[in-house]
């Protein structure tokens, strides 16, 4: 591998992505996307107590299905990165407990699957590993009992608002195989432009992903255009809209080829999502549903993927404080 | 295009202009007649109280008992928060705020 | 049929005004402030509080009826009358006890109507 720029690296092994899968809940599954994901769920408990326990069992599903697809068994599989919205990452770490593989907890918030993607693809590149896992989840239920309010108090949600889904999203990572591979990397940095609005992510995190965007593009000398699409994982409506007004102020002109997975997700007006998904299931099912195949069937040759991330909790923002956004990107090419 | 990224202040303010508002009059309007609702069955309550002869202090009480009652039977039916998100504020200002966050701390367990 | 006829039908459309009123004051505060439902509820408790205690509120009171004693406002004004009343009676040891004193019955209906209905129903998901 090498080092391109400020930030960016190049890998010249290219790590393929050979199998990828994704369960959603019952919301997601009433959706615009609800044919792309491999499995559906009637219900936000499947079956467990809580709701915590829920989102283990969707993760652990979510990897077992993507190792049974892709024909290599568990024991192949040399390392496994891991994380979610729940404070200490239990969701991962529990869910995947028994699943008797190196395990890296990772957290980026809703950046965490292009993070596990990214430092996945490091050690494939690097010769330490021949196969990783890499995988998220997200659950509206838990999340908003954690960084909001419980469900049951009927607060109103302002149109900026986003729904966190409910879901898991894995892709499996080799140093060899068939199918798309990872040909750039480009971490991102904190970025926090003073929003304070914990109501507002998109907004929050809008920043970071521009910033990480044009580091790759200054970094590798690529234009927009180069790309089939560029994804972000979810800026919503409103970061959309943002982010696409960032750019032109550097002059280069995303609003193409350039959509986000929280504005995909759902149906706005049916489903009253407000400015869209969010959540770090919210990038890892759409790609690891709907983005991969388009690659395998060679209707996207080049794909930039751009998961955002709000690095906050519920303690800072009683603090008064801001929210840092970050943005990893990496380009993946069929 | 000025740079709306160049300060944070900048950047607020352009976030400002850029994010949708709530509907505040249909919210009012709304916060408006459920809260008085509310409020006027409170007001029949405590009108029976009175009618059957208890005093002021114990009407008053019987009514809190009263819409406290209503309040986390609507939550356990998955009512409430229904209302909530429809007629906002109406929700803060009253005792079912108390009850809520009782009702919940049982609930976050 | 008597009680229906004892109803002061003018008191209930001032209890329905003075509510709604009350209720677009917090409306607002939600739509065009950042402060959190929590903040707005302790600003609606301690205004109460302020004008109970400076003997203002009462006449809210008897103008709107439940329009007044239902709404948070209501509360701390309660808390207020009960502090206020307790140490007439009983000094300055019934500024602590008065307030709740007087709020005991709400206070013990939410404690104990929370416990029954978290035993009773689950946690569901909200759907909008």
């Amino acid at each position: 591998m090498t080092r391109i720029g400020k930030q960016t690296i190049g890998l010249d092994n290219r790590p393929v992505i050979i199998q990828t899968a994704s369960i959603v809940g019952p919301k997601e599954a009433q959706g615009p996307m609800a044919g792309y994901f491999d499995h559906c769920l009637e219900d936000e408990f499947w079956g467990e107590k809580t709701w915590e326990k829920a989102e283990s069992k969707i993760i652990k599903e979510t990897v077992n299905l993507a190792i049974s697809k892709s024909g290599i068994s568990s024991s192949a599989i040399d390392f496994c990165f891991a994380g979610d919205l729940l404070n200490q990452c239990i969701s991962s770490s529990f869910g995947l407990r028994d699943a008797n593989i190196p395990f890296f907890g990772i957290f980026g918030a809703c950046s965490t699957f292009v993070e596990s993607m990214t430092l996945g693809s490091i050690f494939i590149e690097s010769g330490a590993a021949n196969n990783v896992i890499c995988a998220t989840s997200s659950h509206f239920c838990s999340a908003e009992k954690q960084f909001r309010f419980p469900l049951e108090l009927g607060n109103q949600r302002p149109p900026t608002s986003q729904w966190t889904v409910t879901g898991s999203g894995c892709s499996i990572l080799s140093s060899s195989g068939e199918g798309p591979c990872i040909t750039h990397v480009t971490p991102g940095k904190i970025v926090d432009m003073g929003i304070k609005d914990a109501n507002n992510m998109g907004a929050a995190m809008a920043p970071a992903a521009f910033d990480t965007l044009m580091a790759h593009f200054e970094d590798t000398g690529r234009k927009p255009s180069d790309y089939d699409a560029i994804v972000t994982g979810d800026l919503g409506y409103i970061g959309k809209d943002i982010l696409e007004d960032l750019c032109k102020t550097k002059g280069y002109n995303i609003s193409h080829n350039y959509d986000d997975c929280g504005v995909l997700m759902f149906d706005k007006l049916e489903q009253d999502t407000h400015s869209g998904g969010s959540g770090c299931a919210c990038i890892a099912t759409i790609f690891s549903g709907y983005f991969y195949k388009q690659l395998q069937e060679r209707k996207i040759k080049k794909l930039l993927l751009i998961a955002t991330g709000a690095l906050m909790n519920s303690t800072s923002s009683q603090q008064g404080e801001s929210i840092p956004g970050i943005a990893h990107a990496i380009a993946i090419e069929s | 295009m000025t740079n709306p990224i160049e300060t944070p202040s900048t950047y607020n303010k352009y976030v400002d202009k850029k994010s949708p508002n709530s509907p505040i009059l249909k919210n009012c309007f709304n916060a408006f007649w459920v809260g008085g609702l509310i409020c006027s069955i409170g007001q029949i309550i405590f009108d029976f109280c009175k009618y059957q002869g208890l005093e002021t202090a114990s009407a008053n009480t019987v009514v809190s008992i009263v819409l406290i009652g209503i309040a986390a039977f609507l939550t356990g039916l998955n009512i409430f928060n229904r209302i909530g998100k429809f007629a906002g504020a109406r929700f803060f200002n009253s005792y079912y705020r108390f009850c809520e966050f009782y009702c919940f701390t049982c609930y976050r367990v | 049929m008597e009680f229906l006829q004892s109803i002061d039908w003018m008191q209930l459309l001032r209890c329905f005004i003075v509510g709604g009123l009350i209720c677009i004051v917090g409306q607002i505060l939600i739509d065009k402030t950042k402060l959190t439902p929590a903040r707005i509820l302790v600003v609606f408790v301690t205004l109460g509080v302020v004008l109970g205690g400076l003997g203002i509120y009462k006449y809210i009171i008897d103008f709107a009826g439940c329009g007044a004693t239902v709404p948070l406002t209501g509360f701390g004004a309660n808390l207020a009358k009960g502090a206020i009343e307790e140490v007439q009676n009983s000094g300055l040891l019934g500024a602590f006890v008065g307030g709740v004193k007087a709020s005991a019955g709400g206070i013990a209906a939410a404690v104990f109507f929370g416990y029954l209905a978290s035993l009773i129903s689950k946690p569901k998901m909200k759907k909008q």
